[in-house]
């Protein structure tokens, strides 16, 4: 009963963030194993898909020089992909990547309790790394933001599906705008729509730059399915994000 | 040197739990590696022996789940009190049938555990209280079944040598 009254108090007494700097230095202390037994596994989980698809190298061996016959043709055409691209990234909004002063930070590890809502990575407030900051992967794709608890050498990342998310989206094929919500870790949605804006199964959603936190033109996901909110005055979107958030070892954190 | 020693395999432990064991399991049924490793070695010991590494385990999975501290040690404590209370009629020192009441303490312990998570954290988000429903919870049983399958021989092998362990015995202090 002692130690379940004790631990009640201390639970009660966390949001005050009393434990932040124990934490901190244990954290310290954890990141160098935590960064290799993450490795370990990434490098594991690779080497266990590598030797599960042996068996099918050699098939694919031909089919990859047949593929790379037909893409020498393709490589002229490719110089025109290229720019509608350029031009489709500038209708669309989206942000180019090089604007941004991006800190390249490791994954060291994931949320083991509740749905997935957080990721850990290796830079903290050494790097420059501060609360709210967003954290993108590969080409502009949002992935969370910053949570509070950052120690020199380590931060968590809250990510879009953490149930306490909220960013500021768009759809960019209708400019229909309204809040990307975490689900509990199950998924993403667009909330807070308009019922006079058109949602279109497929569309393409990134962030507004409404607010400020985040900036504009990041990508989120696909609308997947668009219903009524429960009290029937918003329209709502289920998003299919980009990137399977569990599946992501290397983040870019976005410092300006 | 004991000491030492378990204070290393519990940090390790919870390491591996949030560092290295999502790589393989989906979000929200990464198994409880630390949680098996205590439920294993609290039957073998009572609470008085062994509640500062309780306390410990506990500590350290909060501080690297970025739970409020108290979280996991309450729930370790829950979850050791649940199996302390049921081990009794259960006593038994036949190896195979030590195994599966261990098994069974293994699911049992991950549903106390996941009723105390969900009644300090996901209660408080204000998340979907049939949690019993959700895929994941099943996934989760399963996952640390494969786990304590995983662990149960070598734990066993590694509780010889707690076995030397004894906090009343001074000299080994």
């Amino acid at each position: 009963m002692a130690v379940a009254a004790i631990c009640l108090l201390l639970i009660f007494l966390n949001p005050h963030e009393i434990f932040n700097p124990i934490r901190g230095v244990f954290l310290k202390i954890s990141q160098p194993f935590q960064k290799g037994f993450y490795f370990i596994g990434d490098s594991t989980k690779g080497l266990f898909s590598f030797l599960g698809s042996i068996g099918d190298l050699n098939n694919q061996n031909e089919q990859l020089i047949k593929e790379n016959n037909s893409l020498v043709s393709r490589l002229a055409d490719l110089k025109d992909v290229q720019k509608e691209n350029e031009m489709l990234r500038q209708q669309l909004n989206l942000a180019p990547r090089q604007k941004y002063d991006l800190e390249a930070s490791f994954v060291i590890g994931q949320d083991p309790q509740l749905s997935g809502s957080w990721l850990m990575i290796d830079k903290g407030s050494a790097s420059g790394i501060k609360p709210g900051m967003p954290v993108i992967y590969s080409d502009g794709i949002l992935v969370g933001k910053i949570d509070n608890e950052i120690s020199p050498d380590s931060a968590k990342v809250d990510l879009l599906s953490d149930a306490d998310s909220a960013v500021n989206a768009m759809d960019v094929n209708t400019s229909a705008k309204g809040i990307v919500k975490g689900e509990y870790g199950l998924g993403l949605l667009l909330d807070m729509v308009d019922q006079s804006a058109v949602l279109n199964v497929g569309d393409t959603v990134v962030t507004s730059g409404l607010g400020g936190a985040v900036p504009e033109g990041l990508f989120i996901g696909t609308v997947q399915q668009v219903r009524l909110s429960q009290d029937k005055l918003f329209q709502q979107a289920v998003i299919t994000p980009r990137v399977k958030y569990s599946n992501l070892d290397m983040v870019f954190v976005i410092k300006n | 040197m004991i000491q030492f020693f378990i204070f290393a395999v519990i940090f390790f432990s919870a390491v591996i739990q949030v560092s290295f064991l999502p790589n393989f399991f989906p979000a929200g049924a990464v198994p409880d590696l630390l949680l098996i490793f205590l439920v294993l070695w609290v039957m073998e010991k009572s609470v008085k022996e062994i509640w500062p590494w309780l306390i410990l385990g506990g500590l350290f999975l909060d501080f690297f789940s970025f739970l409020p501290v108290g979280t996991n040690i309450l729930a370790i404590f829950f979850v050791v009190f649940v199996i302390k209370a049921m081990m009794k009629p259960y006593f038994v020192t036949d190896k195979m049938w030590k195994f599966f009441i261990s098994a069974g303490f293994v699911i049992i312990g991950t549903l106390a555990n996941e009723i105390i998570l969900f009644l300090t954290t996901k209660f408080v988000l204000q998340e979907n209280v049939a949690f019993l429903l959700d895929r994941n919870f099943y996934l989760k049983i399963t996952y640390n079944l494969l786990i304590f399958l995983i662990i149960y021989w070598p734990v066993d092998k590694f509780k010889r040598v707690l076995e030397f362990y004894n906090p009343k015995n001074k000299f080994i202090r």
